[in-house]
């Protein structure tokens, strides 16, 4: 009986196609937020009456916050979700070694990203289409498919980018979680210690930085330098990290 | 060729020690049976094999590679036990799919009649199977991946005897037909003792014995007799288990008469009756105690 | 406190897609999966393209508001009684009303909101030239000046009577691009919340001969030019 001499791209290859169908709850789960998203997004509107005199004004505000908002929980939640016990094991019924699962985990989590951060640039379009719908007269800011396609590209493209970046960040602390129990009541305890400890530093506040990092950004190019350059971290943090887990135990 | 090497292979959890400098090497195209008590191992030693777990210390060689996070391990070899789980999104029918991608040696056709003789439903899910429906599933992709390597660790479990029987043969058949390495684990020795060509007996957090199985029988024996005959003879002999029928008695002890010896044994009247693999086992493993015969009757040992 | 249920909320749909598997008969097929999104998709898809269509028509037929300065100089003007130089579009009528020595000033309700201008000529004429200039309503970044509803003075030999506009109610939705996809579009990112309301009735301007006596209800806010 001959050996096979597997290669680590045919691996990751298999792998992401298998993840491809073994994973479709991930997606399942993105059209629950994203309706959650479309529905809340009518929910939240502001809006408001005066009047005065012989006017009456009527007014609401829609955005496509929600949406996006709900898009990057989820992407958080995925990431933590294919770190998980019961992925890990399932991945090692087939071919697979922990560099390999890893890395086709991350191309699915990126195949996701993309799908959902365009999807959710599109979901605003439902909120307008329906609120068009209704007898008051809508105003929007354009940045429709066809009226301005470049704003359209740019705005997926940063949907997609910080949909990614959240998928990272729950991939990162899914493989810590997954490294030691002792993780998520830490991380649990520094959620609520660290803002604390802003009011103490001044001017060095690490999440309003690590916000401004990227929230700053005024260059699409730099962003997406930044957000791969981060990605990239992350992804090599969770292969360090859980490169001596051990699986089915 | 050999396939598996362990060398001074320790594996603790914490403080407690599983496996305590093991040693042992098993051979290209040998059926080995890993057999031990309830808790010795022998699924950690499966699992360090397959790669899913790290030794504490010591060298391990699967294939020439370090089976730990080796891909080359992975794609030659398979575990089937009861974590072997897959998504709940796949349904049987795709699992087989998907593991006719992974495994270069899937046999599909084996795989399909093999389902189909134990009636598993297309659309079920491996998640919803009862437990001995999930054992038979696992079991079919463990023969069918026709892996140089494969592990199967209790692989019986929660099976029922007729399904147990079918699957020990289909075992065997396909063994003669594709020889590959195969470990088989089960808590029945006595099931699966004519399977088998090599033992590897776990005991003490180390390889108590390791070779053919008929090397495991000879090394006791069983002796019958008068009552009276048997307990004057074993005054001064390590008796590993007795038993009392009647006026007859039979103890097992060590194989190490000469041939002078039997002769005397035959002319006393005391027959000398080979073993099972299993009772050797059980004598290997159990010691001098008497087993739980011994708990009742404290008469035939002082 | 509605932050609070919020992230309550948020907190059980993740754990709830955190939970382990369970043993369930009724999972959803991967195919109907990819059905689901393809549809959600092709769903999102055609709303875009919808809302485009439906845009070019209607969504944004309203103007945007002029700029604060035209707006400054057309009140300027206004006020100093300076109609010459007001932009004929923004006037909506002019008359001419033959009157004796008295003119009365009615008024017929509370809220008359107009601006009343009077200017005295340097002759007696007996004719009141009457200018009327459009109203204008701006909602925050919106024009919504043909929507208000305004009531011209109505005159008699000897007086002029200001009505009561009729009640303008105006109901509007605006929509903006989720704030964060907005960081690379040349749109402005700061958040037009303003809602600010900007509002003049019609503007009335008397053009009235120099001895006129003039006689006005005290609901009435006159602004009398050289005077």
């Amino acid at each position: 009986m001959y050996l096979t001499e597997p290669l680590l791209t045919d691996v990751v290859k298999k792998q992401f196609l298998h993840k491809l169908k073994a994973y479709t709850g991930v997606f399942n789960s993105l059209l629950v937020m994203q309706l959650i998203g479309i529905i809340l997004g009518f929910g939240t509107s502001s809006g408001g009456s005066s009047s005065g005199g012989t006017l009456t004004v009527n007014y609401s505000f829609l955005t496509g916050d929600v949406p996006v908002i709900f898009t990057l929980l989820w992407a958080f939640s995925m990431g933590i979700l294919v770190t998980t016990l019961a992925y890990r094991n399932d991945a090692f019924s087939f071919v697979s070694n922990r560099l390999s699962h890893n890395i086709s985990s991350f191309l699915f989590l990126l195949f996701a990203s993309v799908i959902a951060g365009t999807l959710a640039t599109l979901a605003g379009s439902i909120i307008k289409l329906i609120s068009s719908f209704q007898s008051d007269p809508l105003f929007a800011e354009t940045s429709g498919l066809f009226s301005s396609p470049a704003d359209f590209f740019i705005m997926t493209s940063t949907s997609v980018l910080y949909t990614a970046l959240f998928a990272s960040m729950g991939y990162v602390v899914g493989s810590f979680i997954q490294r030691s129990k002792f993780v998520l009541p830490l991380l649990i305890a520094a959620i609520f210690v660290i803002p604390l400890l802003q009011l103490n530093m001044r001017g060095q506040d690490l999440i309003a930085n690590s916000v401004a990092f990227f929230g700053t950004e005024t260059s699409l190019l730099l962003f997406l330098l930044k957000i791969i350059v981060t990605i990239s971290i992350l992804f090599a943090i969770s292969i360090g990290v859980t490169t001596k887990t051990e699986v089915r135990k | 060729m050999t396939v598996i090497e362990f060398n001074d292979v320790t594996k603790t959890y914490g403080k407690r020690i599983v496996l305590n400098k093991m040693t042992f090497s098993i051979r290209h195209g040998v059926l080995t049976g890993i057999i031990g008590r309830n808790g010795v191992g022998k699924s950690t030693v499966m699992k360090i094999i397959a790669g899913h777990i790290q030794a504490t210390s010591g060298d391990i060689r699967v294939f020439s590679d370090k089976p730990f996070n080796s891909l080359k391990v992975s794609a030659n070899s398979i575990l089937v036990d009861d974590t072997m789980s897959f998504s709940d999104k796949l349904t049987l029918k795709d699992i087989l799919k998907e593991a006719d991608r992974f495994y270069p040696n899937w046999d599909a056709p084996l795989a399909q009649r093999l389902f189909d003789y134990f009636s598993f439903h297309s659309d079920a899910r491996q998640i919803d199977l009862s437990k001995g429906k999930k054992s038979t599933f696992n079991a079919i992709i463990g023969l069918a991946s026709h892996c140089p390597l494969t592990i199967f660790d209790e692989p019986t479990t929660g099976m029922d005897t007729v399904v147990r029987k079918d699957f020990y043969r289909a075992l065997l058949k396909d063994y003669i037909a594709h020889p590959r390495t195969i470990l088989l684990s089960s808590h029945h020795l006595e099931e699966i003792e004519d399977l088998l060509e090599n033992i590897l007996l776990i005991h003490n957090k180390t390889a108590l014995f390791h070779g053919p199985v008929t090397d495991l029988q000879e090394m006791f024996v069983s002796l019958i007799g008068k009552n009276e005959l048997i307990s004057t003879f074993i005054a001064d002999i390590e008796i590993f288990s007795s038993q009392i029928n009647g006026s007859f008695s039979e103890i097992l002890v060590k194989n190490n008469f000469t041939p002078d010896e039997i002769k005397q044994l035959h002319t006393q009247g005391i027959q000398l009756v080979p073993v099972s693999a299993d009772d050797a086992y059980v004598a290997l493993t159990t010691g001098t105690k008497g087993g739980i015969d011994h708990v009742f009757n404290g008469t035939l040992v002082n | 406190m509605s932050g609070l249920i919020s992230l309550i909320f948020i907190a059980l749909i993740m754990w709830y897609f955190l939970q382990g598997r369970k043993k369930s008969t009724r999972q959803i097929n991967k195919k109907w999966t990819y059905v689901f999104l393809a549809t959600y998709a092709a769903l999102l898809i055609i709303a875009t393209v919808a809302v485009e269509l439906v845009d070019t028509t209607s969504l944004n037929s309203q103007p945007k508001a002029e700029s604060n300065e035209h707006l400054n100089r057309l009140t300027t003007a206004i006020q100093n009684g300076d109609i010459g130089s007001i932009d004929s579009s923004t006037i909506l009528s002019k008359k001419t009303q033959t009157i004796g020595k008295t003119l009365r000033m009615n008024a017929q309700g509370n809220d008359i909101n107009s601006t009343i201008i009077v200017e005295r000529k340097s002759e007696n004429d007996g004719l009141i030239e009457e200018t009327i200039i459009k109203p204008h309503l701006l909602l925050g970044e919106y024009d919504f000046s043909d929507q208000l509803n305004y009531e011209i003075p109505e005159w008699t030999a000897y007086s002029i009577t200001f009505l009561e506009p009729p009640l303008t109610e105006i109901t509007y939705t605006t929509y903006q691009e989720a704030y964060l996809l907005r960081q690379f579009t040349r749109t402005s990112r700061q958040r037009n919340n303003s809602h600010h309301t900007s509002e003049r009735q019609i503007a009335v301007h008397l053009l009235v001969p120099k001895d006129l006596i003039i006689t006005a209800d005290e609901r009435l806010y006159i602004n009398y030019i050289n005077e």
